[in-house]
């Protein structure tokens, strides 16, 4: 949570800068301000606009940033500015911008662009479905360099449907998978390993769909193998994965409710690893850290 | 399989492909040797500890203590997450302590005992059977340096530098008290290590900030340009700290100033800033270029440094005791604990451009910077009143405290007739980035973990910090150190050493 939060404050479009500039200074003004990049956020729904905005009162800190959250509505062009501060140790203020802007889904993608900071990376964050709104998410992804997007929300197929319309794309529960594929790539980095994962058969996992066939497509792309993959649970988080190969299992699994979770490959030796379940803001500020495409998401993707 | 092979092998796992991580992957067990010592508490239990947390230590790892004190491995435990509750900078996670803890194991035995060293390879062989460990090893000599050279010769009498995988040797400065013993301790050590299996930590090159001078100098097209003798007028190192020896009163008699601070970190920050850009970001390349620019400076000289001792003064408002007075400090000590010195660089970059470096206990403030003072203009075309209070420009990289650059540059000031001042643009890191910064310790464990050798000194570097640093250190065994008012900024000579070149320290 942030040092200092200012209250949202109404303003026309053309008052945005002038508002925030207002905002910024306050008690804590300096000369000098520091900002990384611009994140774009489509919100389908209040609950979108406050997950959102909860979200930037955690990741604003270590990433200074622009928020535009783009929320479609009847009516005139409205703008609500607020700002979040946070002091570091040494007094330094670090300072994330928050501008919802509310107006018809033809005239966002033109109030979205003249609010932009020139020069720094834009990241379009789009939450829930994507249906009706393909042509938004189309003109809002033409002025980003980075789209991100939740496939447990949107559906695989409609992930792997707007993935052209961006030079990079990310997908949420690819980010979750992260612990996982960092689990199951440990057995691979000695030769008898990636030798036996190299005659892998089938996967089996137990957690969500998209993520579970995600896993089954990263194996597949990563391995160039045919691999069969068997489902079952019904969290919403992975739970386990086990890669049946002739060599014998290769297991991932979590231990109890917590974030330890143990690996243990054919030679039955078990290893304590991290599984953490991370929240929103975390995935959405993990994936602000990387810029460009992921060409193994891609790869995995239409594996999947 | 070699190194190389297992690292081929890592590089060619497709499924690390796009993983971001950063971790170490090798299978490894970590030997502290000096396991219940100060620093093992302060510094390297938390930091394996954060590793861990993070998740970037191998998923097949284990830690094994050694040291005098006998205890079993539960006591052992107990003893490390003693250690991490109090310095941390993470809180214990109770969910993941129990699988952390199961990797840690406890060896006691004396340095000098040949049966301990060979029940060590026995209990690391266990380990390696429990954890999978594959026989690749980091042993961390985490003891007074006087214990190195006995420490390695029972390692080799006992074969732990040939274990079946991988092995590098971790040891902490000091890496000798002057030319002959750093040779001597090279000599020794590379008995039973090669070079390339030796990580000297230094642990400034671990600190973000000193790794930011490589990304601030070679990831900014602006600056290199005029990085030379052409546009800057010179360079000012400072390493100040505002406390007094403390409780290191006995290592600092042996040490002094010029030991404990110039021969190590003044002189990497020096490298660092004076350095020709690397091929690469990897070992050998930005230590080939370390190497060259010290080898390009002039060893300290009499005539161009200047020395002092703390006396009473205040600092931050309190009274403090001069150097003589501190407890286990003779009357009539003359360590230094302040040197000044003026350094020339002999190589195109930097020819008739000196280095100033000043370093000292008690002084004003706590603060490492380095200012690169730029030449003035070569013609001002605006009438001497208005350009009255222009100062050259200058470029502050701080690296501690408030991390952070500055530039000073000059800009009308609003007044009816043209008025030149100078301003300061600063730039914090921690107002970019206000993040958990990791510890030197953790970047440089895990360097070590995953082989990397960048931010280690080598032999040949270590050896010509020396060369540069024992003229004086000799020269200054007889006579007195001037006395300083402590919380000042050193004694006067200090001024004096700039003013006759016609500069000044800038006030950090």
């Amino acid at each position: 949570m942030s040092d200092r939060a200012v209250a949202p404050t109404p303003t026309d479009l053309a008052g945005v800068d002038r508002e925030l500039a207002r905002l910024r200074g306050g008690s804590h003004g300096t000369n000098v301000r520091a900002t990384t990049l611009n994140l774009v956020a489509f919100a389908g729904s209040d609950d979108h606009v406050n997950r959102i905005s909860d979200a930037i009162t955690t990741i604003g800190s270590s990433r200074p940033l622009r928020a535009l959250v783009a929320m479609p509505t009847p009516g005139p062009v409205r703008a609500t500015v607020s700002c979040s501060s946070w002091l570091g140790a040494g007094g330094q203020e670090v300072c994330s911008e928050l501008v919802l802007i509310e107006a018809g889904a033809a005239a966002l993608p033109s109030a979205v662009l003249g609010l932009l900071i020139p020069d720094l990376p834009v990241f379009l964050l789009w939450q829930g479905e994507i249906g009706e709104r393909r042509q938004l998410l189309q003109q809002l992804a033409g002025q980003a360099t980075r789209l991100l997007l939740d496939s447990d929300e949107c559906g695989l197929e409609a992930t792997a449907s707007v993935s052209r319309l961006t030079p990079a794309l990310t997908d949420l529960a690819w980010t979750r998978l992260i612990p996982w594929r960092e689990a199951l790539a440990g057995f691979a980095d000695s030769r008898d390993g990636l030798r036996a994962l190299r005659r892998a058969t089938a996967v089996a996992a137990r957690g969500p769909a998209n993520e579970a066939a995600l896993m089954a497509g990263w194996l597949r792309s990563r391995l160039e193998l045919h691999l069969g993959l068997d489902r079952s649970g019904r969290g919403q988080s992975m739970e386990r994965v086990a890669v049946q190969s002739s060599g014998g299992e290769f297991l991932v699994e979590r231990v109890g409710r917590g974030s330890v979770g143990r690996t243990v490959g054919p030679d039955g030796i078990e290893h304590p690893v991290m599984l953490p379940h991370r929240d929103w803001a975390a995935l959405v500020g993990a994936e602000l850290d990387r810029m460009g495409s992921d060409r193994v998401y891609e790869a995995s993707l239409a594996a999947a | 399989m070699t190194t190389a092979e297992r690292r081929k092998a890592r590089e060619e796992n497709p499924l690390r492909a796009g993983l971001r991580a950063g971790g170490a992957t090798t299978p490894t067990a970590f030997v502290i040797f000096g396991a219940t010592g100060d620093l093992a508490q302060r510094k390297l239990l938390p930091a394996i500890y954060n590793l861990a947390v993070r998740g970037l230590l191998p998923p097949r790892f284990a830690l094994v203590g050694y040291a005098r004190t006998e205890m079993t491995d539960e006591q052992f435990r107990a003893f490390a997450r003693a250690a991490i509750e109090s310095h941390s900078r993470t809180p214990i996670d109770d969910h993941f302590w129990p699988a952390f803890a199961s990797r840690l194991h406890y060896h006691a035995g004396g340095f000098d005992d040949d049966a301990h060293f060979h029940a060590l390879a026995d209990t690391l062989e266990q380990v390696d059977a429990e954890h999978g460990t594959e026989g690749n090893r980091v042993y961390y000599l985490s003891t007074p340096s006087s214990f190195f050279p006995v420490i390695v010769q029972r390692m080799g009498a006992a074969r732990l530098n040939r274990p079946p995988g991988s092995v590098r040797v971790v040891i902490e400065k000091p890496f000798g008290h002057d030319l002959q013993s750093a040779r001597e301790l090279a000599e020794i050590v590379h008995r039973p290590f090669r070079e390339r299996q030796i990580y000297r930590i230094d642990h400034y090159l671990g600190k973000e900030t000193v790794q930011n001078i490589f990304a601030f100098r070679f990831a900014n097209a602006i600056f290199e340009p005029v990085w030379n003798h052409r546009y800057v007028d010179h360079v000012q190192i400072t390493v100040a700290e505002s406390i007094g020896v403390e409780h290191r009163a006995v290592f600092y008699e042996e040490t002094g100033v010029v030991r404990d601070i110039v021969q190590n970190h003044l002189l990497q920050v020096l490298a660092l800033v004076g350095m020709e850009p690397p091929a690469a970001f990897d070992a050998d390349s930005v230590r080939d270029e370390k190497t060259k620019v010290l080898r390009a400076t002039r060893p300290l000289s009499l005539e161009n440094a200047v020395r002092g001792q703390y006396g009473a003064g205040y600092v931050a408002g309190e009274e403090v005791a001069p150097y003589t007075d501190e407890p286990q400090v003779p009357a009539d000590s003359v360590t230094s604990t302040f040197m000044a010195a003026k350094l020339d660089i002999d190589n195109w970059r930097w020819a008739g451009t000196p280095f100033y470096i000043r370093a000292g206990k008690r002084l004003a403030k706590r603060v490492t910077e380095v200012a690169v003072q730029f030449k003035r203009p070569p013609h001002l075309p605006f009438s001497s009143d208005a350009a009255e209070y222009l100062e050259a420009n200058s470029l502050v990289l701080r690296i501690q405290p408030d991390e952070g650059i500055s530039l000073r540059f000059g800009a009308k000031a609003p007044a009816p007739t043209l008025v030149i001042r100078s301003v300061n643009m600063d730039f914090l890191y921690g107002s970019s980035f206000l993040t958990d910064v990791p510890d030197a310790y953790e970047t440089l464990i895990l360097d070590a973990i995953r082989g990397d050798g960048t931010l280690f000194t080598r032999q040949d570097g270590v050896e010509r910090a020396w060369e540069l640093c024992d003229p004086l250190i000799q020269q200054w065994q007889v006579g007195q150190p001037q006395v300083y008012a402590a919380g000042s900024w050193g004694p006067d000579a200090a001024d004096d050493l700039m003013a006759r070149d016609g500069r000044r320290w800038r006030r950090p």
